[in-house]
């Protein structure tokens, strides 16, 4: 049988040239010249008509198992040649990933507004609210209303900007009290974050600084009230171990009135360099309303009580992140900057 | 203030606290009076009273001697010694080997010019008793060999400085702080001597005072000193004067000093003989009316002053200073002593006017005790006579009403629970009479008290202050901490603060870092950079009005509130630029002032800043402006807007690039500008290619108040998309492109961008676009975008006249 013979040695033919094939193309073409529709093996079919009757069943199973065989060779290859190609792809497409990507930038907070932040949100936690007020103050909500009267020594505490005989830079955020005082319902809780001014200038003290000030009032309030906000204040901000101790001081608009010292936070009360060795260092100045500041903005001061307490946020800022110099928060040095990714 | 616990020993025993200063100044801290420190010493061994057996010269230096110092029973120590006021048999200060001088000055064995020298004589500035002193110390010929000088001296001592806060003007002197000490450690007080011997009285006839403005100066008080010879003080007074901070001038004037320092009521000296008519007169001046005062400042007054008068001049400055005209000379021999209470406010005004501050307005400033004027022109006479003057027998007291102290109701239920305290009866009495606060009256049923607080403690006025003087006595410490109950007054934070926390996250999130700056700027900065009221106003950044002036700057580089975020954004930059770092992306929101009139503005602004010259490796080419253009457009995005667009400035910038600055329009008004900065700054200072950006904060924030709601997508089926390419001439912007292309290409346009930009010189520019074309409910063919592609075609075309 002539035809068988064609048959095999093709398939011998065939499965050698595929064998030898070494890249996709040569592999493809092969497979055209053999299992293509205008193939070899394709076209052994048509050799079929000349067989005898009986035999073409035969053949025509044996022309397909020999389909079958060559192209599960070809599978092989395919894959064999695909997988060496690959191989060598990846082996040229080394990166050295030890050279830099194109840079972007690097976003932070400013280590003023993220102290501000936590100061506000630890504190409304207790129920205190926002209240914001004009930087530019009348020297009634600055001082008057506060219980400084004017030719009062305590006004020498506070070395002031005049903008006119009438308008100062506020010296503390304590005039937002005065403001929230007159236009809200009684009983509240504020707090009153922003940027206040001195007339000062060294390493801790700027002439442009930042205070968040608290009021809370009530029908009564007490000194124990006061001491237990500020404490839980305290121990959220620098961590629950540290101690608060009040030592007795004086601001107009409060009596009594006292000064905050807490364990200072670096050498937990052991005594260092932050705190002079004392273990203690000062962090706020409180104390209960003064009836005169009730008195000003018209709120019996025999119905309503209240207390008052006040932080510096470069202060605490200071603390929290071993900044020495208060000049950093103002410069914008972007080495500053980008060592304090908040 | 400082204090010298030696001084204070005086009028009550603090012996104890010699030992352990710390213990003192705890006490003193905890009930408010701040102790800030102390220095002194309580001991200083090896420095001992030592005789002079021997002197002789120093074998081989001329201005040496050697001497033979006998310290103890056979005990003589050779001795080198460079002063000249010392000779054989004098008793001297040795500070033998192993002793430490103060100053840390360690004395050990040691040769000078090859003569081994056992220790060292010692002169008064050298035993840190004076800040200067000549030659060595001569002590009295009957100290006692041997002895340690410093109890010999009665030198143990501690000065401590105490921040004495305004409200406790009592506390300004020792007996002042004795008073205090006295109530605090329950302790017996000794008033300071007063007596003066009789025969050391003499008849004078003093001037007539009259008070003519007693509203100022409700008690003036004379005496007459006689027979006086101006010369140095004492040593003990010297001593204690420099002790805490005065400077000794002659015996007359310290011993007013003295007894200020000691009583807490200033006084004056005026030489008697300077005195015209025999008359003192208190008034106020007369307006441009001239005064000269004793340290030689010229005044001119203005009729608002208290002056002391005699017939003919002004004498001084009520309370504030004396005039040079009438003060102690040399040649002084009789002086007349004033002691007198001015009131608070009207010593005050004065001396802020001429900007004097002395330690006597100090203390009226703060309120002296109206008790104390006799008080002090006593201790000032007995201090005198000791001096072997003669003093007055009469003292001139003009007193016509009798300042009176308040009776205070103290509610002893009200005071425990506003403290948190459980203050007895008994206790509660006890800290009263210890205060010296008088019980007028007491109600055991409603424990209610009538309280009278003594005249020097002029801080006593209401409850209240009482309630602190219990609170501080029984010890802030004992005081509970409680929560108070989160019952009521709860309210939301002001929605300006809560947007703009948010709006700062939003930013740092596009890569910027946050920046603060002072609000204060320099006009002259501003105008030098061409940023006056005209360029800010033709920005869109100033409306009008004034820039805010500062009354008293710290400097003249913070001379007003700030009209503008640029200058000290641009500033900070330049500094960067200058240590090489190479790139950064900056923000700040900020506020900036004007002013009509006295009516002042504060507006938010929020700030920009970006340069970018680092990195080739990755060709990152594009100009800082856009890359800032870029980063605000995601901040726009992150804010939920859609639509925003960039408008050429109406008139050519001075500050910014003229070709590289543009407004935004926000909702159809300009909101601010955005630019790379003008080359002729960036080159003056020596600065890289930036940009900046300053806009209007108000938008920004109502962006941040939007509701945020989800709609739903816009096509659920695949888009299509297209590409063309416009040739844009030279000079024109894309902006009117990209108008056409959004407008042209409705109801299918998804998205619309840019993908490439081609410089063909002269011609212009090629611009390629990129247009997503969708639809809500099918999927687009080929017949439906043929006509829309036509339709934009058409427009490009009747834009330029040109495809």
């Amino acid at each position: 049988m002539d035809q068988l013979n064609t048959l095999n040695k093709m398939t011998e033919e065939a499965q050698a040239a595929i064998l030898g094939a070494d890249s996709s193309k040569a592999l493809y073409d092969l497979k055209v010249k053999y299992l293509g529709k205008q193939g070899s093996l394709t076209q052994m079919m048509k050799l079929m008509g000349k067989l005898p009757k009986e035999e073409r069943p035969k053949f025509g199973q044996m022309v397909n198992v020999a389909k079958k065989e060559l192209q599960a060779v070809y599978d092989n290859r395919e894959k064999a040649i695909g997988d060496k190609e690959l191989e060598g792809r990846i082996q040229n497409e080394t990166i050295d990933l030890h050279l830099p990507g194109p840079e972007s930038f690097v976003g932070s907070k400013h280590p003023l507004r993220s102290v501000i932040q936590e100061m506000t949100q630890i504190l409304s936690r207790l129920g205190f609210s926002v209240r914001q007020g004009p930087m530019i103050e009348e020297d009634r909500y600055n001082f008057e209303a506060l219980n400084f009267p004017k030719d009062h020594p305590a006004r020498d505490m506070q070395d002031t900007f005049y903008i006119d005989p009438e308008h100062v830079l506020r010296t503390h955020t304590s005039p937002i009290q005065i403001r929230t005082l007159e236009k809200e319902k009684l009983p509240l809780r504020i707090l009153a974050p922003g940027t206040v001014f001195r007339v000062d200038s060294d390493v801790t003290h700027s002439p442009n600084f930042h205070q968040v000030e608290g009021l809370l009032v009530n029908k009564q309030v007490s000194m124990a009230e006061l001491k237990g906000v500020v404490g839980f204040f305290l121990r959220n901000f620098f961590g629950p171990k540290t101690k608060v101790r009040f030592r007795p001081s004086y601001f107009p608009f409060t009596e009594p009135s006292a000064e905050v010292d807490c364990t200072c936070p670096k050498c937990a009360g052991k005594g260092c360099r932050l705190c002079s060795n004392t273990g203690w260092i000062e962090i706020a100045g409180c104390g209960l309303v003064h009836p005169n500041v009730f008195k000003s903005v018209g709120i019996d001061p025999n119905e309503w009580e209240g207390f008052a307490f006040g932080f510096g946020v470069e202060r605490m800022a200071m603390i929290k992140y071993g900044i020495t110099d208060i000049r950093h928060f103002y410069n914008n040095d972007v080495r500053f900057l980008e060592q304090l990714i908040l | 203030m400082k204090f010298s616990l030696n001084w204070i020993q005086d009028f009550i025993d603090v012996s104890e606290f010699l030992k352990k200063p710390e213990e003192l100044a705890q006490i003193l801290t905890q009930a408010g009076l701040e102790v800030e420190g102390w220095e002194g010493c309580a001991e200083l061994p090896y420095v001992v009273i030592g005789h002079i057996e021997k002197l002789e010269k120093h074998p081989d230096a001329d201005k040496l001697t050697l001497c033979q110092v006998k310290v103890g029973e056979g005990d003589v120590r050779s001795i080198v010694c460079g002063a000249k006021n010392h000779k054989q048999g004098d008793k001297v200060v040795a500070a033998l080997v192993g002793a430490v001088l103060p100053g840390d000055f360690k004395i050990k064995k040691s040769k000078i010019r090859g003569v081994e020298s056992e220790g060292m004589l010692c002169s008064v500035s050298e035993l840190g008793l004076a800040k200067s002193s000549e030659g060595i110390m001569i002590l009295d010929s009957l100290a006692p060999v041997g002895e340690s000088y410093w109890d010999y001296g009665k030198h143990a001592d501690w000065v401590f400085e105490v921040n004495v806060t305004p409200n406790r003007a009592d506390c300004l002197s020792h007996w002042g702080l004795a008073k205090e000490l006295s109530c605090l450690l329950n302790k017996k007080l000794t008033p300071p001597k007063v007596e003066v011997k009789k025969e050391q009285l003499v008849a004078v006839n003093l001037p007539k005072v009259s008070i003519k403005a007693d509203k100022h100066c409700p008690r003036y008080a004379l005496a007459a000193a006689q027979g006086l010879e101006v010369g140095e003080s004492p040593e003990w007074i010297k001593n204690r004067l420099e002790k805490v901070g005065l400077n000794p001038k002659n015996n007359l004037v310290d011993i007013t000093n003295y007894v200020m320092m000691e009583v807490g009521q200033p006084l004056h000296a005026f030489d008697a003989s300077e005195i015209q008519g025999n008359e003192i007169v208190i008034e106020l001046s007369k307006e441009h009316e001239n005064f000269e005062t004793l340290d030689g400042q010229k005044l001119e007054l203005t009729g608002q002053e208290l002056m002391i008068r005699d017939s003919k001049k002004n004498l001084a400055l009520a309370g504030i200073m004396g005039g040079l005209n009438s003060g102690v000379q040399d040649s002084t021999k009789s002086i007349y002593i004033e002691s007198a209470y001015f009131k608070p406010g009207s010593v005050r005004k004065s001396a802020r006017r001429f900007g004097i501050q002395s330690d006597s307005s100090y203390r009226f400033t703060r309120g002296t005790d109206p008790e104390s004027v006799l008080m002090g022109i006593q201790r000032a006479s007995y201090l005198y006579a000791s001096l072997g003057a003669k003093l007055s027998s009469d003292v001139t007291d003009i007193y016509p009403k009798a300042v009176e102290a308040k009776e205070i109701e103290v509610d002893l239920i009200k005071l425990n629970r506003r403290l948190g305290l459980d203050v007895s009866s008994v206790g509660f009495e006890d800290w009263c009479s210890r205060l010296r606060f008088k019980i007028l009256d007491h109600n055991k049923e409603t424990s209610i008290y009538k309280v009278l607080p003594p005249l020097d403690r002029q801080d006593m006025i209401y409850f209240e202050d009482v309630v602190e003087e219990m609170g501080r006595l029984e010890g802030y410490d004992n005081i509970p901490e409680v929560l108070p109950a989160m019952n009521e007054g709860i309210t939301s934070d002001e929605s300006e603060f809560t947007q703009e926390q948010v709006l700062a996250d939003k930013i740092i999130r596009t890569g910027a870092k946050e920046c603060y700056y002072y609000q204060f700027d320099s006009s002259k900065n501003l105008s030098e950079l061409s940023l006056g009221k005209n360029e800010l106003n033709s920005l869109g950044l100033f409306d009008s009005g004034e820039f805010v002036s500062l009354q008293n700057p710290l400097n003249e580089d913070m001379n007003i509130m700030r009209p503008s975020l640029l200058p000290q954004m641009f500033s900070s930059i330049l500094k960067s630029q200058k240590r090489n770092i190479e790139k950064s992306y900056l923000f700040e929101i900020g506020s900036v002032f004007s002013q009509v009139e006295k009516s002042y503005k504060q507006s938010g602004r929020l700030c920009f800043g970006l340069w970018n010259h680092g990195s080739e490796l990755h060709n990152v080419s594009v100009e800082p402006v856009l890359q800032l253009k870029a980063k605000l457009e995601e901040v726009f995005q992150a804010l939920g807007l859609k639509s925003w667009s960039w408008r050429s400035l109406k008139s050519e910038s001075t500050f910014f690039h003229p070709g590289q600055s543009v407004e935004l329009i926000f909702q159809g008004k300009p909101a601010g500008v955005l630019g790379s900065v003008h080359p002729k700054w960036v080159e003056q200072f020596d600065g890289k290619p930036l940009a900046l950006a300053e806009f209007k904060l108000d938008p920004f924030l109502s962006l941040v108040k939007r509701k945020v709601v989800f709609k739903g997508f816009v096509s659920d089926y695949p888009g299509v998309e297209r590409d063309m390419t416009v040739l844009v001439p030279k000079g024109e912007s894309v902006e009117l492109v990209s108008k056409a292309l959004s407008k042209n290409a409705q109801p299918y346009l998804e998205k619309l961008w840019v993908t490439d930009v081609f410089d063909k010189g002269d011609k212009g520019k090629s611009v390629s676009y990129r247009l997503r074309l969708s639809s809500k409910d099918k999927t687009l063919t080929d017949d439906e975008l043929l006509p829309i592609q036509k339709k934009i075609e058409k427009a490009c075309l009747e834009l330029f006249n040109s495809p």
